[in-house]
């Protein structure tokens, strides 16, 4: 066994700092056992080790490093924000890509401003009311129409459908888009049940501005105002959806 | 520190970080002796401790990364300055009052004394050795010198407070022998 001088302060210390392994521990406290001066040594380290603790443990912590509620209001404050953050970029987002959805429905497209809650599937008035000259609305108009008056037709039940135009919505039933005419006029040939009016405000207006008379498609119904033509269906029970 | 590192910093990290201040005040106050210095050295600490966030990896090692941030904020402060004696902590010749006698018997006031009295680099092994428990390992990883010099800085330090306060103390309290009893 080890005597007293053969252990070193260094030794001891890391003794007291919990720094040595297990078998290192295990022959100090045996040499700890028999040997007085080699514990007053030990002892001596220690109670400085615990002065060292006690002097600083009274240290007064300054008040503001008391924790408070603070870091709950800030974190609260970041999800606002990053809530707030997530409400623009998901508004910017889908008002962009908006246009670029292909929707699929006349019903994802449209606004219905009032459903009618007698319709009677046997026989079904509906009033489309273009307003638009986006592209893609009017194509999916013409696709919707045409799947209707098909389906109606095949299921011999009676459909009315009008598609009345207002505003840009007279793109549809101009003779310049020859995308849509011609289409159109198909359709019309086609099914009997398919009448297409244009606002006749919305055509004195334009010639009004362009000098020039409004080049309509052949079987196309001017309505005096559109307002009334859609008070006046309304009121007769039709199923009014705006485009 | 921008927008985005502060959103991205994890609420557990904020918390610790929040949990660790009185703990590195201490440990600031025990190396400069100055409430004001401590309060400083923490927030300057805190700050690094917040932009360099995304350096520490592992939340567990975060005590050791803390007091190696603190550590070389009191590097810093000591390259920029040289260590001055506050004129008001100065004890004058015929300046001894009862009421100084009596601070002087606060082990606390005689132990803290006897530390100043130790270099910065033994005073700081000390304190993270002895106030923060940390390994011989990450005190050596911390103010960055070998582990010997640790253990020999921890050493000296330790002989020069039991020259100062347990041997040549003899008629202070601390000397005192404690009498163990069983009491049944």
């Amino acid at each position: 066994m080890k005597n007293s001088k053969s252990y070193s302060d260094e030794h001891l210390n890391a003794f007291i700092d919990d720094q040595l392994g297990t078998a290192e521990k295990a022959e100090l406290l045996d040499a700890l056992r028999h040997d007085t001066e080699l514990s007053q040594r030990v002892c001596k380290l220690q109670k400085v080790h615990n002065l060292v603790q006690l002097s600083y443990e009274s240290i007064a912590i300054p008040d503001h490093y008391q924790m408070d509620k603070k870091p709950v209001a800030q974190s609260k404050f970041k999800w606002v924000v990053a809530a707030s953050v997530l409400l623009v970029v998901g508004t910017i987002t889908g008002w962009y890509s908006n246009e670029a959805i292909n929707t699929k429905s006349l019903y994802d497209i449209a606004e219905i401003n009032q459903s009618n809650s007698a319709t009677n599937m046997e026989k079904w008035r509906l009033m489309l009311h273009v307003s638009t000259a986006n592209p893609n609305r009017l194509n999916i108009v013409l696709d919707e129409v045409e799947a209707l008056l098909e389906e109606y037709a095949t299921a011999s039940k009676t459909l009315e459908l009008e598609i009345l135009t207002n505003s840009e919505g007279l793109a549809l039933v101009t003779n310049n888009n020859q995308q849509y005419s011609q289409r159109l006029q198909k359709m019309q040939q086609k099914y009997r049940n398919l009448v297409v009016m244009a606002c006749g405000q919305t055509i004195k207006r334009m010639q009004r501005t362009r000098g020039r008379p409004v080049d309509l498609l052949p079987l196309t119904n001017i309505v005096p105002s559109a307002i009334n033509q859609i008070v006046k269906r309304q009121k007769q029970g039709w199923t009014y959806l705006r485009i | 520190m921008n927008f985005l590192e502060y959103f991205c910093q994890s609420p557990k990290f904020k918390k610790r970080l929040e949990e660790m201040r009185p703990r590195l005040y201490k440990m600031a106050y025990s190396w400069c002796h100055s409430g004001y210095l401590a309060d400083d050295l923490v927030q300057d600490a805190m700050i690094k401790a917040m932009r360099n966030a995304k350096s520490l990896r592992d939340l567990n090692a975060m005590n050791s990364w803390l007091f190696t941030i603190l550590s070389n904020c009191w590097r810093d402060y000591l390259r920029q300055q040289k260590p001055t004696d506050d004129i008001d902590s100065c004890t004058f010749t015929n300046d001894d009052t009862p009421e100084l006698q009596q601070h002087r018997q606060n082990i606390t006031d005689i132990v803290q004394q006897a530390i100043t009295t130790l270099p910065q680099g033994q005073r700081q092994v000390l304190s993270l050795v002895d106030l923060e428990r940390f390994s011989y390992t990450e005190v050596a990883e911390i103010i960055g010198i070998p582990v010997g010099t640790v253990m020999s800085r921890l050493n000296r330090a330790r002989k020069a407070l039991s020259n100062q306060l347990l041997e040549l103390k003899q008629d202070n309290v601390l000397t005192q022998e404690t009498h163990i009893r069983v009491v049944k």
